[in-house]
């Protein structure tokens, strides 16, 4: 009954729905201990719970035997916890440093000034102790998004603290970045500090958990150790019901080409871009953060424009100029940041839902919307996607990250597309909701959609593509059939070796 | 399917009521039908160029230059109506102010400046050509008499400027909740970024955002010029803060994105009744200002609360 850190019956509701129900559980000094759930299962509640964000509405959380008062995030730092989330909380307009620093903030005795000597002399140290190769003098703004989840991590690790908890701190990084963390999170672990770890990535924790706890609707599951689970177990205690996800895909490429684009360029971002796209055929892009795929992305749904090159959409030349060009031409486009370029935060999930297709509704005296009309295509696309809400009026940022997700894919398949753009369409979302989202890949496929798509974790290219291209430096440095599909040989394109195989041509 | 919720004002209205019923009370001549006529009079003025200044807040972005436009356009009002008639002033005042709105709208979108920084501007700049148009003097119209209909007209018992309030706010209650016009305002200034990932021409709706202000502005000066008799570039230099801040209170959020029609309309009629309870009673105006000021920290400490319990987080400026 005693561990280092004890979780007592804690409950927290939300407006009479739980979110929590009667949680208890150990956590090991010195442990690396994952917490594992789908989306909506309470695990974010319970980490804002440890990190004073939330308060518990009843239950009790012990260290060293001792009760903890847990009413702020300055008393969760007391009692030796920090807490990496998964929103960024740093300032863009300041320095690496001052972010690091931002409540300890060195002074100059006296005058209590900034010193901002020391200040940068010592993010370098802590920078530089946990191999993190960046300039303390930075703004932050200027950084990559993996850069910014390092310094989340430096200066949660700022504070000395204990107990670290870790949001789901890979979500926004590349392989490369991930294998660095998982150093970063055995090093704390050398040190015998404690890490609590929140990740949908099951290799992850795999690769670095001791013990499991898992979470299902706000409820406890069980906590296990690592040697006695495997990944189809822990999905299985996850979703309540087992999930195949091993099975082969069927592909469904057909001969016909939807899309053919011809020595696009843009110059600084990307040059010489030439591939075809097939009916339902699922093409992957893959290269390092930069390649160059995005923004060659971007310019196919009109969000940049191309100096030169040729778009053709089933036998014809298009102009992309704008987005609506892209839509009207029946490509649409899933972004990979949710939060910032996706959802209306204060809106409905119907209004999220309809934002794009009301264009084409009918209007009565042709301007007077019908709210029927938008319910309508809000059930269908609920109906096809399984979307769990409580009304449609309900505020989209209720939803959990999958269920988000899936209102955003809806919004672009209400109107009759061909060609879809995802970028990372399972990134930060549960395991059923993920297959959930393969499933629908599948189906759409099957309809004849032809799919480009961005994925960041290589295991799930691999997985759910029918053929790659890999890009290097803004060029397409390699193209891989599905039954040549292997990581090393992606790798070596993507770091800018081999070159392209001629494309062979096919005709509609 | 419903997005309106009386709950969402109902704190407004209770407010409201409650004033009304203290000062009834110490001052039985508050509930004559004069009175309450009269409230609604005063209200409409504000209330009118309130309901756009809400689409302007809707979508992300508000404009300071109103009480100069409020100016200029009760200068051309009397200038052109002296010349070529009432009919014409009015058309003239309803393309002045619409150029005004797009400049404004084309400086915050197309030379990429803040909405404040922009109409800072543009209030300094509009208020110098009212006055000058006026060349710095009053221009009476007391010999433009039709003029007088738009503030002590009635139609079948009812004050004009009631009539045209409650015109302005039906209409802008459908294209708020019911068109894609007001569907895209709000998702613009709910979202920016997704908007314009969506194909959503997003300059387009920020420049209309400007526009539904000045449009809005037309008819508060119409009424107020019937009321004094006269254009003059100096008029209106309260009239901004008074609008932005009816809006505010109305419970349309600063950050954009979720504008409250009914809650601006509430919060006028809040505002109104007060000053005139404190007129009746006979409180200096000193005092008023005081009291004024207490009702509203009252009021936004109330929907600050709400609001942090319904987003449970931080909600952010994009704009």
């Amino acid at each position: 009954m005693s561990g280092f850190l004890e979780i007592r019956h804690v409950s927290k509701s939300f407006y009479g729905v739980f979110a929590l129900k009667d949680i208890s559980f150990d956590i090991e000094k010195g442990s690396v201990h994952a917490v594992m759930g789908e989306n909506g299962a309470g695990k974010s509640t319970l980490m804002k719970i440890l990190g004073g964000v939330y308060q518990a509405d009843k239950g009790e959380i012990f260290i060293r035997g001792e009760k903890q008062k847990l009413d702020s995030v300055q008393d969760a730092r007391k009692a030796g916890i920090s807490v990496i989330y998964q929103e960024f909380n740093l300032i863009p307009d300041l320095t690496v440093a001052e972010n690091i620093f931002i409540i300890d903030t060195p002074k100059k005795t006296g005058l209590g000034l900034v010193d901002k000597k020391k200040q940068n002399e010592n993010a370098k140290k802590l920078l530089e102790s946990l191999k993190i190769n960046i300039n303390p003098k930075v703004l932050v703004g200027n950084l990559s998004v993996s850069e910014k989840q390092m310094v989340e991590i430096a200066k949660a690790l700022a504070h000395d603290s204990e107990i670290i908890i870790m949001d789901e701190p890979t979500a926004a990084l590349n392989d490369d970045e991930v294998v660095s963390l998982c150093q970063m999170v055995r090093n704390l672990k050398e040190q015998g500090k404690t890490v609590i770890y929140i990740s949908h990535r099951l290799k992850e924790v795999f690769d670095m958990a001791d013990t499991v706890t898992v979470l299902r609707d706000g409820t406890y599951v069980a906590t296990k150790p690592i040697s006695e689970l495997t990944e189809n177990l822990i999905i299985k205690l996850m979703v309540g019901h087992e999930i195949d996800g091993s099975k082969a895909r069927k592909s469904y490429v057909k001969r016909e080409v939807v899309l053919k684009v011809k020595d696009l360029k843009k110059a600084g971002m990307f040059e010489d871009v030439s591939f075809e796209l097939h009916k339902g055929e699922i093409l992957g892009l893959a290269g390092l953060m930069g390649c160059g795929r995005e923004e060659m992305l971007s310019a196919l749904y009109g969000l940049i424009k191309a100096d030169s090159g040729e778009i053709w959409m089933e036998g014809s030349r298009i102009q992309i100029n704008s987005v609506k060009d892209a839509i009207h031409k029946g490509i649409c486009f899933l972004t990979d940041d949710r939060k910032d370029s996706g959802i209306l935060p204060l809106m409905s999930v119907q209004e999220n839902m309809t934002m794009i297709s009301i264009r084409n509704l009918r209007k009565k005296l042709g301007f007077y919307l019908r709210s029927q009309d938008e319910l309508e295509q809000l059930n269908t696309m609920a109906g096809v996607m399984n979307i769990k809400y409580a009304e449609p009026s309900q505020k989209i940022t209720f939803l959990s990250g999958g269920n988000q997700q899936k209102v955003l894919l809806g919004r672009n398949l209400l109107l009759q597309n061909k060609v879809f753009i995802m970028l990372e369409p399972t990134r930060g979302i549960d395991v059923g909701a993920k297959e959930e989202i393969y499933k629908l890949l599948r189906r759409l496929t099957q309809e004849g959609m032809g799919v480009l798509a961005v994925f960041s974790d290589m295991n799930e290219l691999i997985q759910v593509c029918d053929r790659a291209l890999v890009f290097w430096q803004g060029r397409i440095t390699g193209e891989i059939e599905r039954e040549e599909f292997n990581k090393e040989k992606i790798l070596s394109y993507a770091a800018g070796k081999g070159r392209r195989k001629s494309c062979e041509t096919v005709q509609v | 399917m419903k997005r309106f919720r009386f709950s969402d004002t109902a704190g407004l209205f209770g407010a409201i009521i409650l004033v009304f019923i203290i000062f009834s009370c110490l001052q039985p001549n508050m509930l004559t039908l004069f009175n309450i006529k009269n409230i609604f009079v005063q209200v409409s003025i504000t209330a009118i160029a309130a309901a756009g200044m809400t689409f302007a807040m809707t979508a992300g972005v508000f404009d300071l230059s109103i009480g100069s436009i409020q100016a200029l356009l009760s200068v051309v009002i009397a200038r052109i109506g002296l010349q070529f008639g009432l009919a014409a002033g009015i058309t003239a005042a309803f393309a002045v102010a619409v150029f005004c709105g797009i400049i404004n709208g084309v400086i915050v979108v197309n030379l990429k400046i803040q909405a404040f920084a922009a109409t800072l501007v543009t209030m300094i700049v509009i208020r110098g050509i009212a006055i000058l148009l006026a060349h710095g003097k009053e221009i009476p119209i007391y010999n433009m008499n039709s003029i007088k209909f738009f503030s002590s007209g009635t139609i079948l018992g009812i004050p004009v400027p009631i009539i045209i309030m409650i015109l302005v706010y039906a209409v802008s209650f459908i294209v708020y909740e019911y068109t894609e016009f007001g569907m895209y305002m709000r998702s613009v200034g709910s979202n920016l970024r997704a908007s314009t990932v969506s194909g959503i021409n997003t300059g387009k709706y920020l420049i209309f955002a400007f526009v539904c202000t000045a449009v809005g502005t037309v008819f508060s000066t119409v009424i107020m010029t019937s009321q004094i008799m006269f254009g003059k570039g100096t008029v209106g230099e309260d009239f901004a803060m008074d609008v932005i801040t009816t809006v505010v209170l109305g419970g349309t959020v600063l950050t954009g994105g979720k504008g409250n029609l009914f809650g601006t309309m509430a919060a006028s009629l809040l505002i109104a009744v007060i000053k005139n309870g404190l007129n009746i009673s006979g409180v200096n105006t000193y005092y008023q200002q005081l009291v004024i000021g207490i009702v509203f920290i009252a009021a936004l400490v109330l929907n600050n609360g709400k609001n942090l319990q319904i987003f449970g987080e931080k909600t952010e400026r994009r704009r």
